[in-house]
């Protein structure tokens, strides 16, 4: 042990009954550097990296287990049944976000204290650990993404696992414990929803739509309190004896609510490239996501948004481009363009699991007329002045829809 | 100069009002009872813990081994090592030395340490960086007596060029260690002074021959005990009047050495 020098420093050194001093000292001086080689503090990119290179050695773990599931879940989205692509579509994006919330209620408990104790910077040594994070949920969704063909559900996977670990990291100076902040998840899922219900009654907006703009506000809040309040200890608060910690969960849950004036406010897209189609209805490119999607050209030649209730299928760009909305009144599918590719819709987005194709349409009027039942499968003729459509189904029976109602065609050519 | 100054530190009632200045290159050992407030000291000098009023200043850089060696669980022991070693200030010539010594167990998970494995890799990992200000916050816990002696050489080694505070139970180790003692009760600070100056105020005497004149201490006596014919006395005298009274008196007196443990004990109590 002669490398660990002398005990020449101290004087004062007393004997005593077990180890004299002289055990304590080494046979060579202690070599004491002339200059200091190395006193530098630890810089912000050391705790960046640091924190970084932590979150990968403690939890990779885990990152393997969830990326070797979503290889074997995305063997079930090719060349399967809908219902299985549809499933193991949405294992993918569940397991996204239980990994968010898995990691947004870790850390910050007292094995931080040896870290900032060596003089790492808090706000960096989170930045790192929150970018290893993010990057993993994106690279999984980047992954899902490529792998099906459901942008919407992909988009909404995004936003529940950004949500998940927004949650859980605006919970750390809440609860000392994880069941705590877990609790407190759960306070926080309840507001989002309460102001989703808030936005959509309010602005008869899409609660897709809503429930999105939610989560990426209050994910992104959670996430910039995780990294702004790195410096908070839970520590202190336990050692002060507080039962409770600060509330910035709560302030985040709130934040959500920023979503309701937003869509309240949201007008007409400046300019949209769609072009009317025959009946004057249009759907904005620009407003993609939006349930106010469904655009006619008013008696005065303006655009004009029509008050839709209900939830909506997500249009596809091309030649059957339609809004197509479940009529709240009649509680069916109603749409200029009536898709009958029902299993690719679903796949699209919708959350509504249809038995059959509905037909119907919606006049220039804004009245929606629809047909009793759903019309199985078959083909669709539309008029060439868009205010009516034929369709034929594979039974025989044909169908025809105009102004005047939905009713069978007993003689071909009579509507 | 100070390297680590307190001033009105409080937190909680864990710690209230704790002012002291620690030399620059000092050696201070924290001593006091279970729950007197040493981590709560040593965890506010390092910046982990926010004190509710007061402010600390140490100078930096500054290396904490906080109680126990809180670290994630699912680390290997490799892998803190490897983390800690790309930090500034590593020093192989000082660390490599003190992992081999302590025979870690390179391939075990952090959860899977004793105690005593676990502060013997904090103190590595504390020691084995440079620093200007080490705070070791009970580095001899769980320890072996073998281990702890060379816990103890890296502590003086380390001491010979910066400042160093080390909060502990073990008086004797402190007391070799050491030259500036800082004793805690309650969550107040109890005395705060070089060595010396405790032992020049804190002595322990036989008194024999008119031993009656143990009533001229009057409050200079802390402890009084019988020893057959003779008495023992442990002695608060920060004016080095008593051993006069005491012989004034027709008492033999006789000094004994007076060990830093039993004075603790003593003074506590």
């Amino acid at each position: 042990m002669s490398q660990l020098g002398t005990l020449h420093h101290f004087p004062r050194a007393q004997a005593d009954r077990s180890i004299s001093p002289d055990e304590l000292r080494s046979a060579e001086p202690l070599d004491v550097p002339a200059s200091q080689p190395d006193m530098a503090e630890i810089g912000g990119g050391e705790s960046l990296r640091l924190g970084a290179a932590l979150t990968i050695r403690s939890r990779w773990p885990l990152m393997a287990i969830i990326s070797v599931i979503s290889l074997v879940v995305a063997q079930g989205l090719t060349d399967t049944a809908d219902w299985v692509q549809q499933s193991a579509h949405g294992v993918l994006m569940l397991m996204v976000a239980a990994f968010g919330l898995i990691r947004g209620l870790d850390g910050q408990g007292p094995t931080l204290a040896f870290w900032r104790g060596l003089g790492v910077r808090p706000a960096s040594f989170e930045l790192g650990v929150v970018g290893v994070d993010l990057l993993f949920m994106g690279a999984l969704l980047f992954f899902a993404s490529r792998v099906t063909d459901a942008p919407v559900l992909t988009l909404l996977g995004a936003g529940l696992a950004l949500v998940a670990y927004g949650f859980g990291s605006a919970t750390r100076g809440a609860a000392s414990s994880e069941g705590g902040r877990a609790a407190l998840v759960m306070a926080m899922v309840s507001v989002m929803l309460t102001g989703t219900a808030l936005s959509f009654l309010a602005s008869y907006g899409h609660v897709v739509l809503a429930l999105l703009m939610q989560m990426g506000i209050i994910g992104a809040a959670g996430v910039l309190s995780r990294v702004l309040l790195s410096d908070w200890a839970p520590q202190t608060a336990a050692v002060r004896q507080q039962r409770r910690g600060h509330a910035v969960w709560l302030g985040c849950a709130l934040s959500g609510l920023l979503v309701i004036p937003v869509q309240f406010f949201d007008g007409m897209p400046e300019s949209t490239a769609a072009v009317p189609d025959a009946a004057g209805l249009f759907v904005p490119d620009r407003d993609p996501m939006s349930g106010k999607q469904l655009w006619r050209v008013g008696a005065d030649g303006e655009p004009e948004r029509l008050s839709l209730r209900g939830r909506v299928l997500f249009p596809e760009p091309g030649p059957h481009r339609s809004a197509a909305f479940f009529h709240k009144d009649l509680g069916a599918v109603a749409s200029m363009l009536v898709r009958e590719d029902q299993g690719r819709e679903q796949s699209r987005g919708s959350l509504t699991v249809r038995d059959g194709v509905h037909f119907a349409m919606i006049t220039a009027g804004g009245e929606a007329i629809t047909c009793d039942g759903p019309l199985l499968s078959g083909s669709t003729a539309f008029d060439a002045d868009g205010m009516g459509a034929t369709r034929t189904l594979s039974s025989g029976e044909v169908w025809r829809l105009d102004g005047d109602g939905c009713r069978l065609r007993v003689e071909e050519g009579d509507p | 100069m100070s390297a680590v100054s307190a001033r009105g530190l409080t937190l909680g009632r864990s710690l209230v009002d704790v002012s002291f200045d620690l030399p620059l290159g000092s050696c201070t050992a924290v001593l006091g009872p279970n729950g007197a407030g040493k981590s709560t000291l040593l965890g506010l000098l390092s910046g982990v813990l926010l004190p509710d009023q007061g402010a600390a200043s140490v100078l930096g850089p500054v290396s904490y081994l906080p109680e126990g060696l809180p670290l994630d669980s699912l680390l290997r022991v490799r892998d803190v090592v490897s983390l800690v070693k790309r930090l500034p200030g590593w020093e192989p010539r000082v660390a490599d030395p003190l992992l081999t010594a302590f025979e870690l167990p390179m391939r075990k998970r952090v959860n899977a340490l004793s105690q005593g494995q676990r502060v013997r890799l904090g103190v590595a990992l504390v020691l084995g960086r440079r620093a200007r200000t080490y705070l070791l916050d009970d580095p001899f816990l769980g320890l072996d007596p073998m281990v702890q002696v060379i816990v103890e050489r890296a502590i003086a080694d380390r001491a010979a060029d910066a400042t160093m505070v080390v909060a502990c139970q073990h008086a004797a180790a402190a007391e070799r260690l050491c030259d500036h003692l800082l004793f805690l009760r309650k969550g107040g600070l109890q005395w705060c002074a070089p060595v010396d100056a405790w032992r020049e105020r804190f002595r322990r005497v036989r008194i024999s021959g008119n031993v009656d004149a143990v009533h001229e201490l009057g409050e200079l006596a802390l402890l009084v005990e019988r020893r057959g014919s003779r008495l023992e006395a442990l002695l608060d005298d920060p004016a080095g009047v008593a051993e006069a009274r005491l012989r004034v008196a027709g008492a033999v007196v006789e000094s004994l050495p007076l060990p830093l443990d039993e004075l603790l004990m003593a003074v506590a109590a």
